[in-house]
């Protein structure tokens, strides 16, 4: 395992920049970029009166990443 | 009466949920009704099984209390809960998939044999074929 992990270190050390990118987004697990588009929310909470207009983005993770699978992939594929 | 406990009136609005470019779920507002349409049902799947999925261990003492599954009894009296403080401020949650809807909790609710099961007037299951589809 600790072999593993140095292989991966020396790839990622190595690794272009858009790999870099993509290994890290596939180690952060299956996930949802989710959007929230509030229109003209109103309502009221404690007294006071709320008016909401915009867009919240945030991701839903939904898989305990399996990084030891990933890591196995990288090295198979560019070790 | 909300208010007091911490919960917002609402008085109006729209909330639209999306993932990507694939809308998943359309709320609209309303100061009596909030209407919650279900586009994207492979999106709540894999929010209900993000629930069921056991959580991390710790070292701590009572993980063991806490890492139990949810349980029906649990779920059915927290609904309970929820449909008879909507009744007693008059408001109305609809849950529809693709525009057919599947249950109304709150004031609107009129259930006719599902009453007897949960042991309030504030839970109704409108279609039991449209709540199928949205869960195969």
């Amino acid at each position: 395992m600790a072999k593993q992990s140095d292989t991966l270190q020396d790839l990622l050390s190595g690794s272009k920049r858009d790999n870099l990118a993509t290994i890290i987004d596939r180690l952060a697990g299956d996930k949802d970029n989710l959007k929230v588009n509030l229109k003209n929310v109103k309502f009221t909470l404690r007294g006071e009166k709320f008016d909401i207009n915009g867009v919240v983005e945030f991701k839903v993770f939904h898989k305990i990443p399996n990084a030891h699978a990933v890591a196995k992939e990288v090295v198979e594929k560019y070790g | 009466m909300g208010e007091a406990s911490g919960i917002p009136n609402f008085e109006g609005g729209e909330v639209l949920v999306s993932t990507g470019d694939v809308q998943v779920m359309k709320v609209n507002l309303s100061r009596t009704h909030i209407d919650v349409d279900v586009e994207d049902k492979a999106f709540i799947k894999r929010l209900i099984a993000l629930r069921n999925q056991p959580k991390p261990q710790t070292c701590d003492a009572d993980s063991e209390a806490t890492s139990n599954p949810p349980q029906l009894g649990g779920a059915l009296s927290t609904a309970r809960k929820v449909a008879d403080a909507l009744c007693s401020r008059g408001i109305t949650i609809t849950v529809s998939y693709r525009g057919s809807r599947i249950a109304t909790i709150g004031a609107d609710a009129n259930p006719t044999l599902l009453h007897h099961i949960t042991k309030t007037r504030g839970i109704a299951i409108n279609s039991i074929i449209t709540a199928a589809k949205l869960v195969i």
